[in-house]
This record gives structure tokens, sequence and C-alpha cells, in this order.
């Protein structure tokens, strides 16, 4: 593969149909906020549109749209939030449902490194290999390994401290 | 030490639920890609649908909902797909429609989608609007096989299965074929046509089906499709679907019509959950207890349907019934519930809710004990349907502590489900199973999972084609005898076939079919009656005599066929105190491999 190729709408559309479920997971994941993790998906979905033509083909088409929502929802995370978060409670960065936590993993991952987190996120949330992680995350294949062995540390850590 | 990326991959998905639905016409809007599409097509007759859908949307909160919502389902939107039947028909389904107790909203208006002709059959497909939130198709069939049936669906469920087609009919069976052929012992008859059909959102041109007859490309019309298969094979079923729209091809999700015994079992996915936020218990269903007049009364349903489905012949005073009322949970689909209060005998306490689901075509029933249904879970849930319909009917009670409900569906997305007065009824598609029904309390807390509601597509392991062979035979006294026959199963096993002619009132068949790995006990018997005439089954490879032992410390030994057992039990041991009490498998060499015992009768029938 190489070359200028361009996505085409129908590919966007088919992968939106086929993921969209796992995108705004991990965009309210990132974000900390389900309505604004779902806004995260749409708008990323319409950059994605506007600059198909962009898209070089030297990865795959998932890979580069995922860089897209992790940025997007990135930008998001940082807008102040002006309206009662209505579902933020279910989201990996809300505060509630702790009974349901038991081991307390929702706070550990929210303790991570943002990198660290986004990597659990792509990788759990969307079941994406090492390779679009990268790609998603703009880092090497090599990194998204150590990161990912670096969060399950620091999770077996915390996890067995608090494991009855 | 902890495996924690097992322990992420349980745990992560628990903890973060969302109610994700698509939307791909805002992004489309959005993007600019309608403006840029407009203009290559010079206003084509889609986008003026889709601002048509757009002016909906603008003019009322529910259409603005339901516009943002369907992705390019907007000729089912404005409800204007297809063309109106002619005045007759409109005036007969009106009339009909009058007169059932059962019926759509008044003011349904059906359109015409489809015609096809095959033969001397006409196959039409109407559809129509049912209130706000429901979208029924009905396929009428006339000529040589003269039929009709419909099936609704949410229209909810448009926007949740993520493809511009959706299946209603798959593989609907119309009249006798001419074709035949042998699953075991089964000589099954083909159909003569076996449609099916669906809506299609406003973009799509053609639907190309897959069958054991090729690829078929059926154009999409009204915003609808049509699949007429003529004279199929017997065990004919449409594999795959997909769509195509000038923007490329989409695949479109169905479940097959399961044949027979199954042999289409489909890949048993975990239902995606969520977690029980309050624990409640105890439950209650006040207005039945307080006896108020909700709905409508036990009185309203056809004399037959209450005697069948109420088992009462007699209702004020000579009734198990303490009370019951007829409600409905869903206005928009033609099916009701009844909800009754039980006692154990006339006169007694409530010791008993019983509900049935009630369609134009009949219904089913269940009870269960009253306040216990409720210990464990707020909510009740059941499901029909049938093999060539692709949504199935879920229904359910649920106690005064849930507010409101929604079906987890596979993916993860979520579905409204209609409850009132306790009652909930909706349809969901089985592409979307299994799934869950999932209660809130006033506070939106999670109180209630059900269990998960999962297809009835049949077993992996199922007679396949080719006809079973005789392997044993065994005669008894007055002309009883039994026969086992083997044949292949679907999943590459075996499947046996045992027939029991006891008398001219008690026959039996029984039929297991298994893998080709052995799975199980080594001795796997069976006997058909108390006390046992006949002792049947399988034993494993290595197993090479089997011997019966008896309650009076007698044994018998047989030896198997081909790993099949068959042999009439003498009479001297069809007495109580020298029945068969169990059986041994022995090696060649002798040594034990497996045991089984055989239940024994309480000791009120010996």
């Amino acid at each position: 593969m190489g070359g200028n190729r361009g996505a085409t709408p129908a590919q966007l559309e088919a992968l939106y149909r086929a993921r969209f479920a796992h995108f705004v997971r991990v965009a309210v994941a990132i974000c900390g906020d389900s309505d604004r993790g779902r806004d995260v998906v749409q708008n990323a979905f319409i950059a994605a549109i506007r600059h198909r033509r962009s898209f070089r083909g030297d990865a795959p088409l998932e890979a580069w749209v995922w860089r897209i929502v992790v940025n997007e929802a990135r930008r998001a995370s940082l807008e102040p939030i002006t309206a009662p978060p209505s579902e933020a409670v279910e989201s990996m960065n809300g505060h509630g449902g702790e009974e349901h936590d038991p081991l307390g993993i929702r706070g550990w991952i929210v303790a991570l490194p943002d990198r660290q987190r986004e990597a659990i996120f792509l990788r759990y949330f969307a079941d994406l290999d090492y390779g679009t992680i990268a790609e998603a995350l703009g880092i090497e294949i090599g990194t998204v390994s150590a990161t990912l062995g670096a969060a399950h540390r620091s999770l077996r850590k915390n996890i067995q401290e608090v494991r009855p | 030490m902890i495996d924690v990326d097992e322990l992420l991959r349980t745990e992560l998905p628990r903890l973060a639920h969302h109610d994700a639905r698509p939307d791909w016409d805002a992004v489309v809007v959005g993007s600019g890609l309608q403006r840029e599409r407009a203009r290559r097509r010079r206003l084509t007759a889609g986008a003026a649908l889709l601002a048509a859908a757009a002016v909906v949307g603008l003019a009322t909160p529910l259409g603005a909902a339901v516009a943002r919502g369907l992705d390019g389902f907007s000729a089912w939107i404005t409800g204007q797909p297809g063309s109106p039947v002619s005045s007759q028909e409109q005036q007969s389904f009106d009339r009909a429609n009058a007169r059932s107790w059962v019926s759509f909203p008044h003011g349904t208006k059906l359109r015409r989608l489809i015609a096809q002709h095959v033969g001397n059959t006409t196959v039409e497909l109407l559809g129509f609007r049912s209130g706000t939130s429901t979208l029924c198709l009905r396929l009428i069939i006339q000529g040589r096989s003269r039929s009709s049936t419909q099936s609704c669906a949410p229209l909810s469920a448009l926007r949740v299965t993520g493809a511009p087609v959706r299946v209603f009919f798959i593989d609907h069976a119309v009249g006798k074929g001419t074709k035949r052929a042998w699953y075991g012992v089964e000589h099954i008859r083909s159909s003569n046509l076996q449609i099916t059909a669906g809506v299609a959102a406003d973009g799509v041109q053609t639907v190309t089906l897959e069958d054991e007859h090729g690829r078929h490309d059926v154009a999409a019309r009204s915003n609808a499709f049509l699949y007429v298969a003529t004279a199929p094979e017997v065990a004919q079923r449409v594999r795959s679907i997909s769509a195509h729209t000038a923007a490329g091809t989409v695949r479109v999700p169905f479940s097959p019509s399961p044949f027979g015994f199954g042999g289409l079992s489909a890949p048993s996915a975990a239902a995606p959950t969520v977690a029980v936020e309050r624990k409640v218990s105890g439950g209650k269903v006040g207005w039945l207890e307080r006896r108020e007049s909700r709905g409508r009364a036990l009185s309203v349903l056809p004399r037959r349907t209450r005697q069948s489905l109420l088992g009462a012949r007699r209702f004020q005073g000579r009734s198990k019934i303490v009370f019951g009322r007829v409600v409905t949970p869903d206005s928009t689909i033609p099916t009701r519930m009844v909800l009754t209060l039980n006692a154990h005998h006339v006169g007694g306490p409530a010791a008993g809710l019983c509900t049935a689901v009630v369609g134009p075509s009949g219904g089913g029933s269940g009870c269960a004990p009253y306040p216990g249904l409720f210990k464990t879970s707020p909510i009740s849930v059941g499901m029909s349907g049938s093999g060539a319909g692709e949504f199935v009917l879920i229904d359910g009670v649920a106690s005064d502590e849930v507010d409101h409900l929604r079906a987890l569906l596979s993916g993860g997305e979520m579905s409204p489900v209609p409850l009132v007065d306790n009652a909930f009824l909706v349809n969901l598609s089985r592409s979307n199973l299994p799934a869950r029904i999932i209660a809130y309390d006033r506070d939106g807390k999670v109180i209630g999972v059900s269990e998960p509601l999962r297809d009835f597509l049949g077993s992996r392991n199922a007679p396949a084609r080719g006809r079973a062979i005789e392997l044993l035979h065994a005669t008894g006294p007055s002309g009883a005898h039994s026969e086992l026959l083997v044949g292949k199963a679907t999943g590459g096993g075996e499947c046996s076939y045992v027939r029991h002619f006891i008398s001219k009132l008690v026959t039996g068949m029984t039929v297991s079919c298994q893998g080709p790995r052995w799975s199980g006990g080594p001795v796997q018997l069976s006997t058909e009656q108390s006390p046992a005439l006949f002792v049947s089954g399988r034993v494993r490879s290595d197993v090479a005599v089997v011997r019966l032992r008896f309650a009076d410390g007698s044994t018998s030994a047989l030896r198997p066929t081909r790993g099949y057992v068959l042999a009439t039990i003498p009479a001297r041991h069809r007495q109580p105190g020298h029945d068969l009490v169990g059986a041994e498998g022995l090696t060649r060499d002798g040594h034990t491999v497996g045991r089984q015992t055989f239940p024994r009768p309480p000791a009120t029938i010996r």
C-alpha cells in the first residue's frame, strides 16, 4: 500500500457503523463524559469526511480514524463541563459506581499517566492490536508494548494491595 | 499473580457502558457531504427526502428525535413509502381492525410497497407505520397458495442494527413444493415459495441475497425489498444479504431461519451486561393486589382464548383467578398482555401471578408463585417468535420498584422498552441477540438485569441430510417393539433415533445428536417408561460389554453394536423389586469404565 489514495465516504460509513460503540466507549473514557464522548465521535467522523482525501493509505483506515477520535477526545477533555454531566458517573473518569468496582480498577486507571491510560482504553475497550494503537497514539509499536506493560505492572501492584 | 490482562478484559467493559446510537445522517450533514452530493446529483430525490425529514424534525420534537437517529430511513420517518392501497383495501383493513380486540391504532394507513407475480401466485408486500414508534410489514400471498403474515418492529430497531436494510421476513415458507429430502427419520417436503423481505434506506439501489441457488439481486423499491425463491430446495436458506448504494456495499445483519431440528447454530456470543446498582427484593404488582380496573376486563378476551390461556371455563366465583385484567404495554403492536392473580383453589388467596401474551393468532401463558416471583429480580422475562421472523417478541412483568426498562443489545446499544401497568412488550431483532432487559428505578439506578435472551436457533448437532438406517430392533409383549436408527449429524457426528411402540396409545421417539467427539459419561442409557420395557442408548467406544444391574441383585450382559444398545428387559425384571436400577460399562479386559443408575419411580406408583 502507499500513495495518496484517500478514503471514500462509504468506507468511513462502514467503519462508523461497525465500530461506533467502540469509538464512543474510548471517547467517553478519555474525555470523561457520555454526551461529550458521543459528540467527539460525531465530530471526529465529520472531520474524517472533510479530510478524507488526505488519508495516505500507508496505514489502515481504522487506525487513521482512531487517531482523529483520540485527538478529538483529548481536546474535549480539556474543555470545562458547563452542564451537569448526566452520565459522567458511568465514565472511567467519573466518580460514581465505586460499589461495583471492588478492586478499584476505575480509580487505578484514572491515576495512570495519560499515555498508559489511553493505551489501556484502546486495547480493552476497542480491542485494537498494537499496530493500530501505535497509529492512534502516534507512537512506535514497541512503545505501545512498553506502555501497556508499565500500565499492567502498576495496576497489578495496586490491585494486589487492595485485594482481600 | 493477578492476570491483569484477563482482569481488564472482563472488568473494563462492565465498568463502562454507554447508550451509543449511531447517527450517520448527522455526520453526513455536518461534514457537508450532503451538500456535496446534492450538488453532484443536482438535487436528487434522495436529498429531497432528507430535507423532508429535516422539516419534520424541525416541526416536532418527536420528529426531530426520529430524524436524527434513523440513518437514512427518511421515507419511513415521513410515513410515505410506496403508494396507498386502494380505498377498498384500506376500508377492508379498517373494518377488520375495528372488529379486532387487538387492533392497530385508529387511522393506520396501508401502503403498497412491492408486488411480484410468480407463476399463478402474487406476492404483495405492504407496509405501514403503527402509531409513532412501530413499523409493520405485511406479506399477502394470493393464487395457488393463499396466506398472509405480518411482522412489526419498533422504529428504534432501525437505528441499532447499523445497516441500510432491515430484514423482517426471512425464508417465510409458502405452500407445498414438489421436492423431498430425508433428514434422519423425517422425509421433509420443500415449500412452494420462500420469501425474504424487509425495508431499505433511501439510498439503497439493490439488495443481494445468497442461498443454495446462488446470488440473487433484487431492486429496492418503495424503500423495501422482496425476494421470492421459487421451487426452493428442502432446507434452502438465505445465508447472506448485502445492500448496494451509490457509495458502496454494506453487509446486512440478520439471523438465518432455522431448519428442522436446528443445525444453524450461531456462535454463542457472550451477552453484554451491566452491574446491578441497587438490590431490590420482594416486589409486587400493587394495582393487581388493590384490584384496580386498569386496562380492560378479562371478558374482552375471545372465549376460546380465555379458556385455553386462562384455564377458566367460568368466571365470577368459579375460577381460581382472584383478579385479572388485560393490559396494553404498547398500543402500536397488535398484542395484549393478560395479568391475573391466581389462587391454588377456588376462593383461596392469591398465590400466583399468571401472564398471557395474546395476539391476533393466539398466544402463550405461564404462571409463577407470587410474590415469590420477584424475590430475586424485579423483572420476569419471556420470549416468543417464529423462525421466519427476524424479530422476536420479548414480554414480561415488572414489580412496582421498576420505573423504566431498556433492552441491552448484543452490540452494547440500548433500546427503549415500553412499560405500562407493570407489563412490557418489545420486538427485538434476532441479529441483536443475545440481549438483556435492564430494569431501572426512579433514580435511574439499575435494579434488575435479566438472564441473556438468546436466539432460538437449533443445536449445532442436528440431523443432516440423509436417511437414518435401522441398527437395532427389539420386541416385547403384545406387539410392543422398539427400533434404534442412526444417521449423520450436521456437526460431523451422528444422530440416533429410538422409536418405541408400546401400544396404540403409547408411542414415542427420542432423538439424540452428538458431535464427532465423545462427551459425557461412558454409559448413556435410558428407558422409555416405568417399569421399563426397553433400555437403549449409546456407550463409549472402549465399552465392550454393558452389564445391566437389577434391584434383586441379578445382572445381565449386552454387547453394544457400533456403540449402541437396545434390548428388551425380561418380564421378571419388570416387577417391583426386580427392575432395572443401573448399568456398567466394561472394557474388553473386564475393567469397569463407567456406571449409570436409573431413577426409580416414587413408591406411590410402584
